[in-house]
């Protein structure tokens, strides 16, 4: 049997005007006629967000596609939901089609719960009789019972996203294409609806195409996943090979490099100063992704520009929630001190951090214990931790039912009565 | 059997582009429903707006170019006269200016899901049809109260002149969307352009002020139709069908202008929007 999406030599060219940063008007055109000839010689820059992608999905498949920002994955869904045009190449598709690129596309504020359901499901692409039968079982995921009849600007956002994800679940197309949009949502939500998800396409035997940032996501959806970069399929195959290459292909990428900026230092004395900060684990210097489980050294370079007795803090949060603390006077006692111009580097090193899969971002912070802050660099690393599985069970660990793992021993009596 | 898609760089013109649109008819529904739901929400008086606009246009017009202006109507009264204009003109105009900002206006739904574009603009003249349909109710009771009889013609070429009207303004709508997408000066321009064309189109006058050059004004095919309605529905003179029929042949050229630009400018213009 033929496979359900057939993609051949795929290819999207932008270009990109640097003449006009904002939408040309009019009045440019018929106001300098010979300008606008000029600049239509200057040649605009052509991006390839797409370069020449191929491959099939069978029915039934569960196809991940990941890669960095900007490697083509909004790209390649946009072709393959039509709403963009591919500049070369050929796409295949059998069935029903619908895409999924945002939580209530469709929506209109001004139109109530109910309203909404059937013009967002219609716009989706069902039609207004299979609205109709699925429509006790939208409300019912969704748990908007009681505002059915309210228009949505009056729903929370909670709420709206809901709704939203409960019409696109109930999707019968043959082939379902979705972006992220798993991302929003509190972690319970997002819980159910990848719950929701992995329900529905067991049960029906959909094809569906996931894009996602989130690994563990993908790694329990998808069966197959292709890895895009600068717009190139550089990965295809089974999930957990092609992540783990994309992983490895990822790292020495970590650094969020503010250092360099012009920070300013408001409200701050630069009496001393973070110059750079380094983190080795695992044998790779700012990796993207930590292994939980093998050593991480986090290193601060610091440069006084007067004498002054310090403390380096550096806090671990995941989103705005602090996980780890570290203070290396109030906490570890330890002097650090620099003279005028001296130079020195602190290293933290944790033999096991043990974090649940997550995303984290380090602060650093230099202070004087009771006295001025130093220097303060909010985001100085972003990192994130893709599985942690100490008993290599094949349970991964996630911010889902953790933020960390203790080493721990269960002990079992048997107690015969 | 499954529907198989193939998607590839742009293509021309194809009968599957029809097929498409008759296939997403439902759809057509729903955008027109939600366009008359939205439009007049959060307005005290609600739909009767849709009565408003014709009446006070009616009213206003009588009073300056019926009483004092004393326009002449060919012999039929001022306010019925100017009303057949007015339910027209509000139609084509209203629909001119909302089909040339719906690909804007709608721009988070057409850069997140796929359907044919032009049913935008289909739903919104569907949408301002609905509105004229209720504006012929005021029509009908001027008609009953001055004691108008339209003849069998007046009644069977209606339709006609509906279409022509609904075709006229799709074209320049379609046209007037996709030089929106591109050049954003179309919002500003537009509020002027529509009230010169009403300058053109004999709204307030009748097209006898013209003369021997009224043939002239048939290019615009709301002057051939209003003038139409008029001579069929107030029995002032004969229905000149020459002008009709310039008016169909300039509307229907108008709409071939208006897709086929819009058909060139609808594959790329999630890229530009």
């Amino acid at each position: 049997m033929s496979p359900i999406i057939e993609v051949k030599n795929l290819a999207k060219r932008y270009l990109i005007r640097h003449e006009h940063g904002d939408y040309i008007t009019l009045r440019d055109k018929v106001a300098h006629p010979i300008k606008a000839l000029k600049t239509k010689v200057s040649k605009p820059e052509e991006f390839w967000a797409l370069n020449d992608v191929s491959f099939n999905v069978e029915e039934g498949e569960m196809l991940g596609i990941i890669g960095h920002n900007g490697a083509g994955k909004s790209t390649l869904l946009k072709i393959l939901s039509r709403i963009t045009p591919p500049t070369k190449g050929e796409a295949k598709l059998r069935g029903r089609v619908s895409s999924l690129l945002e939580v209530g596309t469709g929506f209109h504020p001004e139109l109530s719960g109910r309203e909404n359901i059937f013009l967002s499901g219609i716009i989706l692409g069902m039609t207004r009789l299979e609205v109709a039968k699925k429509f006790d079982e939208i409300v019912e995921f969704s748990g908007v019972e009681k505002f059915l009849d309210t228009p949505v600007k009056y729903y929370s956002s909670g709420m709206s996203v809901r709704l939203g994800f409960a019409v696109a679940a109930n999707l019968d197309s043959e082939v379902l294409i979705i972006d992220e949009v798993l991302a929003v949502g509190d972690a319970e939500f997002q819980e159910k609806c990848l719950g929701k998800m992995s329900e529905v396409t067991a049960r029906q035997g959909r094809t569906i195409l996931f894009v996602s940032h989130n690994m563990s996501a993908i790694k329990s959806l998808c069966n197959k996943c292709i890895c895009l970069k600068d717009g190139k399929d550089v990965f295809y195959g089974d999930v957990q090979k092609v992540v783990s290459d994309y992983l490895s292909m990822s790292n020495g990428e970590g650094l969020v490099n503010i250092l360099n900026r012009d920070r300013g230092y408001q409200g701050l004395s630069a009496q001393v100063k973070v110059t750079n900060f380094e983190v080795t684990n695992d044998g790779v210097t700012n990796p993207l992704y930590i292994n939980p489980l093998a050593k991480v050294e986090f290193k601060v370079t610091i440069k006084a520009t007067a004498d002054v007795d310090f403390s380096v803090v550096l806090s671990i949060k995941e989103a705005l929630r602090p996980i780890l603390y570290f203070n290396s006077k109030e906490i570890s006692k330890i002097k650090l001190s620099l003279k005028k111009d001296e130079e020195m580097e602190v290293s933290l090193s944790i033999d096991q951090i043990s974090l649940a899969a997550s995303n984290y971002n380090i602060d650093c912070d230099l202070f004087t214990p009771g006295g001025a802050r130093h220097d303060y660099v909010a985001n100085i690393y972003n990192f994130s931790v893709v599985s942690l599985d100490p008993y290599s069970s094949g349970f991964n660990i996630t911010n889902r039912c953790a933020v960390y793992h203790v080493n721990h021993q269960w002990n079992i009596n048997k107690n015969n009565i | 059997m499954k529907k198989i898609t193939i998607i590839k760089p742009r293509q021309a013109f194809s009968w599957q582009d029809i097929v498409e649109i008759w296939d997403c008819r439902e759809l057509l529904y729903a955008l027109a429903l939600r366009d008359i739901k939205v439009r007049y929400k959060q307005t005290i008086v609600g739909v009767a707006w849709v009565l408003f606009q014709p009446v006070v246009s009616m009213v206003v017009f009588t009073v300056f170019f019926g009483n004092f202006a004393k326009m002449p109507t060919d012999g039929a009264p001022y306010p019925i006269f100017v009303l057949i204009g007015l339910i027209f003109w509000q139609f084509f105009s209203s629909a001119v200016s909302d089909i040339s900002n719906c690909l804007i206006n709608n721009n988070s739904i057409i850069s997140k899901v796929y359907f044919p574009r032009v049913l935008f603009p289909l739903a919104t003249l569907l949408a301002r049809f609905v509105d004229f349909l209720v504006a012929c109710l005021i029509l009908v009771g001027m008609m009953i109260y001055y004691q108008f009889m339209p003849g069998l013609t007046g009644i069977l070429i209606f339709p006609l002149l509906i279409v022509v009207t609904a075709i006229a303004a799709l074209g320049l709508g379609l046209f007037f969307a996709s030089l929106n997408v591109k050049y954003r000066d179309v919002k500003f321009v537009l509020p002027y352009f529509i009230q010169m064309l009403m300058f053109v189109t004999p709204v307030v006058y009748s097209t006898s002020i013209l003369g021997k050059y009224g043939w002239i004004m048939a290019i615009n095919p709301l002057a051939g139709v209003i003038k139409t309605a008029r001579s069929e529905f107030l029995h002032s003179y004969a229905t000149n069908w020459t002008q009709l029929g310039i008016s169909a042949i300039a509307c229907v050229l108008m709409l071939g202008v208006g897709w086929l630009y819009f058909r060139a400018v609808e594959r790329y213009s999630v890229d530009t929007i």
